[in-house]
């Protein structure tokens, strides 16, 4: 037995080992202009950018969907698109940067739908990437078990994705080669858009809007007292729907209804309608959440016309 | 609280620790705390149903008690058949209630009367791994009626035997008679045992979450669409669906048997590379083992077996084979699945040579082993289609689209599996692996004849690909049954 446990734990530490030296090698050689690589820099922003100042915060719906030029010359104010990816979970997306807000910001929240069903609000595997914040990596971000959980599910497959993934790109000379677009961190602009797809005509994909799974009441409870939290601060918070594809919110009517009514017993209620923000296939990229040039141009219109009266 | 998740991991490291701390003297220790874990397993998969579990596990005990108390094999017989009706009975009630209620209220064309009991039987839940249970529960009664088994004085091991967690949510369906007297020994801890049951775990883990899972999406993807799609893509599906299904549930099978060896249990075998049969019978004998096996001692055999001539065998086959399918689900696509395969043996029953020829010889890489192999699995991927299959009219429109699209429908997937060359390459190394590891238990015994640096580099592959393609809970085919 002795013997059986030595060998296990020596496993172990040979496993840990491997994973800290690839941790390492990946932030040297490969993830330098990868997409997710963007957080510490919205979160720099976050933090430094002087007020008056509108932190748009939500996934990739926000970081695709804001020309944040447009609203910072509108409202005459500092704009920082805070938006990234929605399988980092909603606790984390509006936990990272509650440190950094203060009295006087103003909080556009725009959160994916799915974070209020099933249990995106704890992340997925994306959260994985964490460590490789540095600076900006919190434990205390990943407080609940599921994001724990999902923080050392997701390190371990991120790690080994990043290293795979890697490896076949620097044979294949860089992984942006000819048609082959994928997203990267050099895509954003100084605000924290995305907006290497702007220049991109949407290509020609039928795009399938899911179905939301079972609502999520815990979810609704986390925004309301993080909303009231922020508040209580002195943040000013505009609560918004995302911005979707049309038929996502057709397909999803009845739930979206649901969401809407607890949102509004909660005391979070959506500061604009749902169907506002909805959007035809015109306006879409490549997913049900990722707008185009022209979405992005409709969709900053449309939030500028609620904050600007709030 | 699937073995491949984040959180038996956990489970797994703590019972193991405390049941290797109680001294080896103390089985009835030792068993009353592998009850307890079991049922801490079982509850996180379902706490509703501990009751039921208990309750099957009591009623089976105490029907075995009494037994022996009884005078005439008459009254023998009457106790043993109550309990097998009543676990028959818990199977009908959450798992066959539903479906019998709707096809006989279309039988009668009665809506109405289907309306208001089918909105009480469409809310009755189907326990987890309620089928494996019972049908222990019901091996374990037969056994003892028949003196194959003695009465387990001790409820504490015969309560281990069948919560046992390894098997508990999807099997194998072990016997009594092999599992009680490992739970009734002192065991010390074995080395190698251990080490093998970890190699074992492995080899499943990489089985269902690298292949299983990904050849998942691959199918679910087709299946979505699969009017639209062409011909070609509809076989590559089809055969993605063989051996999703068979890494899924062989590799659910290993980490089970290979959790079972690290508590020093060894239990019975459930696949044996059926992918290599030469014919139909070949496979039933290696693919889901416990349950074939469960079939052909209780129910094939009581019939007649092949005793009793041709027509007589062909009928007793047909019997347990559409018991089989309904065994595996409420629909008629499993009962045709079952109803396909036994007439599948209609060419072997009727020409007893042809299965004779293959049983001397030995699975080998030559043109007539290989021909066979093929054929075999062709007809099996067939079936599956018919097992995957949401209907019976979807999966006739499968067949037929399959017949049709050969120059129309669509030749793209759009399943997002990471790197799918390297998931491809995966495939491809499983299918030399299994085929260089056929004569073994499971392959990763062949690698401890292997260096050692090779051996670490194996393993190191192996969960290096488990971890990359690790995502979230995808569950395990065979525990909807």
């Amino acid at each position: 037995m002795k013997r059986f446990v030595t060998k296990l734990c020596y496993a172990c530490l040979t496993v840990s080992a491997m994973f800290a030296a690839l941790f390492a090698l990946n932030k040297h050689f490969f993830i330098a202009d990868s997409y997710i690589m963007e957080m510490p820099v919205k979160l720099q922003l976050v933090k430094s950018v002087n007020q008056p100042r509108t932190i748009i915060v939500g996934g990739s719906n926000v970081a695709f969907g804001i020309d944040s030029q447009m609203i910072a010359n509108d409202l005459n104010t500092n704009v920082v698109n805070a938006g990234l990816h929605a399988s980092l979970g909603m606790k984390y997306i509006l936990g990272s940067i509650s440190h950094y807000c203060k009295q006087g910001d103003k909080m556009v929240i725009m959160l994916e739908y799915d974070h209020f069903f099933g249990k995106l609000a704890e992340g997925e595997h994306v959260i994985g990437w964490a460590p490789y914040f540095e600076d900006y990596f919190t434990l205390s971000d990943f407080c609940t078990y599921p994001q724990m959980t999902s923080l050392v599910k997701g390190f371990v497959k991120q790690t080994t994705m990043i290293l795979i993934d890697g490896l076949i790109n620097t044979i294949r000379g860089g992984s942006n080669k000819g048609d082959n677009f994928t997203y990267s961190k050099s895509g954003f602009n100084s605000f924290g858009d995305e907006e290497s797809h702007w220049y991109r005509e949407s290509p020609d994909i039928v795009i399938k809007p899911q179905e939301l799974g079972n609502i999520n009441l815990e979810s609704v409870e986390f925004l309301a007292d993080y909303v009231s939290t922020q508040r209580a601060k002195g943040v000013e918070v505009v609560i918004l729907p995302p911005a979707v594809y049309n038929d996502m919110i057709d397909n999803n009517r009845e739930k979206l209804l649901t969401l809407n009514e607890l949102l509004n017993e909660h005391g979070c209620s959506y500061d604009a309608p749902i169907s506002m923000f909805g959007y035809g296939r015109d306006c879409m990229f490549d997913t049900v959440y990722h707008l185009n040039r022209k979405g992005v141009t409709v969709n900053t219109n449309n939030i500028l016309s609620i904050i600007s009266a709030i | 609280m699937n073995l491949d998740s984040f959180e038996f991991i956990l489970f797994l490291l703590v019972v193991f620790a405390i049941y290797w701390c109680i001294p080896s003297k103390a089985v009835s220790v030792k068993n009353a705390f592998l009850i307890l874990a079991s049922y801490v397993f079982y509850a996180f998969a379902d706490w509703r149903f501990l009751f039921l579990l208990f309750g099957v596990s009591l009623t089976t005990y105490l029907s075995s008690f009494y037994l022996d108390k009884l005078k005439t094999l008459r009254q023998k017989k009457i106790l043993t058949a109550f309990n097998i009706v009543l676990g028959l009975a818990v199977l009908c009630v959450f798992k066959y209630l539903d479906f019998f209620v709707e096809e006989f209220c279309k039988l009668l064309s009665t809506g109405q009367l289907l309306g208001e009991v089918g909105g009480f039987t469409k809310k009755i839940i189907l326990p987890v791994g309620v089928s494996f249970y019972v049908f222990m529960a019901i091996s374990y009664s037969i056994d003892r009626y028949r003196g194959g088994v003695q009465h387990c004085s001790n409820p504490v091991d015969f309560f281990a035997y069948i919560s046992f967690f390894p098997h508990l949510l999807s099997g194998p369906i072990d016997r009594g008679r092999d599992l009680i007297p490992q739970l009734q020994a002192r065991k010390p801890f074995e080395y190698d045992l251990a080490v093998d049951g970890l190699r074992q775990i492995l080899y499943g883990c990489f089985k269902k979450v690298v292949i299983a899972n990904n050849a998942g999406i691959l199918v679910d993807s087709v299946w979505a669409s699969y009017q639209e799609q062409n011909s070609v893509i509809l076989i590559l599906a089809a055969v993605m669906y063989s051996i999703q299904i068979y890494a899924d549930f062989s590799g659910y099978s290993d980490m089970a048997i290979g959790t079972g060896k690290l508590f020093g249990i060894r239990m019975r075998q459930n696949f044996s590379y059926p992918y290599f049969a030469r014919n139909v019978s070949e496979f039933w004998r290696s693919w889901h083992m416990s349950l074939t096996s469960w079939f052909t001692e209780y129910l094939y055999i009581p019939l007649g077996g092949n005793r009793k001539g041709k027509l007589r065998t062909l009928i007793n086959t047909m019997i347990v084979f559409t018991l089989c399918g309904l065994w595996h689900g409420a629909n008629w696509t499993f009962i045709l699945w079952g109803f396909v395969n036994g007439l599948l043996f209609i060419p072997l029953i009727f020409n007893a040579a042809f299965k004779a020829k293959w049983k001397s010889h030995p699975v080998r890489l030559d043109v007539p082993n290989i021909a066979n192999i093929i054929i075999t699995f062709v007809c099996i991927t067939l079936t599956w289609i018919l097992f995957r299959a949401p209907s019976v009219e979807d999966a006739f429109n499968y067949f037929y689209t399959i017949a049709t699209n050969v120059s129309s429908g669509t030749m793209g997937i759009s399943a997002n599996i990471s790197n799918s060359p390297l998931f491809f390459l995966f495939v491809c190394i499983l299918i030399f692996v299994e085929w260089a590891g056929r004569k073994s238990e499971h392959p990763m015994k062949q690698v401890i004849k292997l260096p050692a640096i090779v051996r670490y580099v194996t393993y190191l592959i192996l969960v290096f690909a488990v971890f990359y393609y690790t995502a979230s809970s995808a569950t395990f085919i065979y525990q909807d049954f």
